[in-house]
């Protein structure tokens, strides 16, 4: 029996809110874009042609996308197999896990990072470990490398890599895998017939996240990377907040947001597919 | 002989699990530490404790201001938030609605968008409208970025709440907002305390918007800090980090005493 709440406008509840993002959030968007886009009443590209036609600037754009793909890349490699342990684990290891995931990811971004500028130091932790263990003779610079740029943003964006690869590994039934085994297949072979292709969405979902957020870091290029990592973000606070160029700031922004909107949009049509396939 | 082998694997495969969650957990742990270091250098205190530098912070006169803005602009955005998105969790459960799945994802949109894309696309908004006003434009922006929770955990909570209920109370005699209000927010009560506690955690994070919207008068807290951590901080800048884990640990407990932690979990991920 439909209950006889139906008679009432429920679906009104919903405007004020839909209204409101479509004032404050989806026209400054649009607006953002268009500006970018459109030079005298015609649209061009010629903001961006501009831009990228500088060397300088074409420096900033690959070293965001260098500083992204290096991020997602290493969470990959080291997020796989932690999500792949995930799975054995007891329901009570489980929960203890996630919260170890969960956890950092409510606390505030800049104290994780500035937890990273302690542990980088000249004097830090990891020199002290790197010396104990005897890797180095004496102390490395860290801080304000781009290996201990990546280091913190691996460590930062790591959960957001391990979760859906875990949930896409949660789905294979593990009968697939003794089918195979039973079928003669070796574990290499089992692994990259069975397990990688149905982990394929999990690990393109992980990938687009750590990407997205590391192109578009802003915190952790600023306290880790230092003034001498240039990337995007920082081109883009320094253009509205210093330099005053609100026009330059504007084409970078919205370059960046194609190239998040990119690598979202790709990645979820190869996961589809795949899926459909 | 491959039992042995399967628990050396075993054995291996928990030291990662390990291994990698303190790589993950190493930098909070570090700042709680150092908050407590009797020395000014950043390092892991080995002998004794100190409390020097949480006696410090309230010379920080640039500190308490930023903590009040951010707390203000949090709670107002929290309120905001929750009114809209409730009553939007509402409108998309029992409303007939065309495709309600998409409506569910334009509304989450706002996090998907990098902050400073967003945070840019709202100043020139601002700025071409002649709107001027910082604070106002920094609630108006963290509202954007807080309606997302609410909306995803009321309209997770709407889904379990059995609607007879209401129809009981029309019965009863209520007309349907008063039954609303007297059968609906107190049974959903505790999911209504986690999104607001959600929505006030993501604002004063955020660090984005107010980079953008904010000026010198009006400085919240995460920049206040990023200033901090610019000039060459001491173990103050720790003492009071350690001190906004704290805050945000204590309230994750309470939504945790309230709805539990595999819910929390769940809906959090």
């Amino acid at each position: 029996m439909r209950s006889n709440a139906d008679d009432a406008p429920y679906g009104v509840l919903a405007v004020p809110a839909l209204a409101y993002l479509l004032l404050v959030f989806v026209v400054p968007v649009a607006l953002l874009v268009v500006g970018s886009i459109v030079v005298d009443q015609r649209l061009t590209l010629a903001n961006f042609t501009a831009y990228l036609g500088d060397s300088h600037n074409l420096r900033t754009v690959e070293a965001t996308l260098r500083y992204a793909f290096l991020s997602a890349a290493f969470c990959l490699v080291l997020g796989y197999p932690f999500a792949r342990l995930m799975l054995g684990l007891t329901q009570r290891a489980e929960l203890l896990v996630f919260a170890a995931l969960l956890l950092p990811m409510s606390l505030s971004l800049i104290v994780r990072a500035f937890g990273w500028t302690i542990l980088l130091g000249r004097d830090g932790p990891l020199n002290h470990l790197l010396l104990g263990l005897h890797v180095v003779d004496r102390p490395i610079r860290l801080l304000f490398t781009e290996t201990g740029l990546v280091l913190g943003t691996i460590s930062i964006k790591l959960p957001l890599m391990i979760l859906p690869i875990f949930l896409a590994l949660k789905t294979i039934p593990s009968e697939l895998h003794d089918a195979g085994a039973a079928l003669g297949a070796g574990p290499l072979y089992r692994f990259a017939r069975i397990e990688l292709p149905l982990a394929l969405p999990g690990i393109l979902a992980g990938f687009a996240l750590v990407f997205a957020q590391a192109a578009a870091a802003y915190v952790l290029p600023t306290l880790l990377g230092g003034a001498r990592m240039q990337i995007m973000s920082n081109a883009i606070v320094d253009s509205f907040l210093i330099l005053q160029q609100g026009a330059v700031g504007s084409t970078i922004t919205v370059l960046l947001l194609a190239i998040v909107t990119a690598v979202l949009v790709l990645t979820s049509a190869l996961a589809s597919r795949r899926v459909h396939a | 002989m491959r039992a042995l082998a399967e628990r050396a694997a075993g054995i291996a495969g928990g030291i990662y699990l390990v291994l990698l969650a303190a790589f993950m957990l190493w930098p909070v742990a570090i700042v709680t530490l150092v908050s407590f270091s009797p020395t000014p250098v950043f390092d892991v205190p080995t002998e004794g404790a100190s409390l020097q530098w949480y006696r410090k912070l309230a010379d920080l006169d640039e500190l308490w201001p930023a903590v009040r803005l951010s707390a203000e602009v949090g709670a107002i955005a929290s309120v905001g938030a929750l009114m809209l998105g409730s009553l939007c969790a509402l409108g998309l459960r029992r409303g007939r609605l065309y495709c309600p799945a998409c409506i569910l994802a334009f509304l989450m949109s706002p996090l998907m968008l990098p902050g400073i894309v967003l945070g840019v696309a709202m100043l020139i908004t601002f700025r071409a409208t002649g709107f001027l006003d910082a604070y106002t434009s920094l609630v108006l922006a963290h509202i954007v970025i807080t309606v997302p929770y609410v909306v995803r955990v009321l309209y997770a909570a709407l889904g379990l709440f059995d609607f007879t209920m209401i129809d009981a109370a029309r019965t009863l005699g209520y007309s349907h907002p008063v039954a609303l209000w007297k059968v609906l927010v107190p049974n959903l009560l505790p999911s209504f305390v986690t999104a607001g506690m959600f929505a006030f955690l993501m604002s004063v994070d955020n660090y984005a918007l107010a980079l953008f919207l904010g000026d010198v008068r009006t400085v919240t807290l995460p920049i206040e800090l990023l200033k901090l951590l610019d000039r060459a901080a001491d173990p103050t800048v720790a003492a009071i980090a350690t001190l906004m884990v704290a805050f945000t640990a204590a309230l994750l407990v309470v939504g945790e005493r309230l709805i539990g932690a595999a819910r929390l979990v769940g809906r959090s991920a």
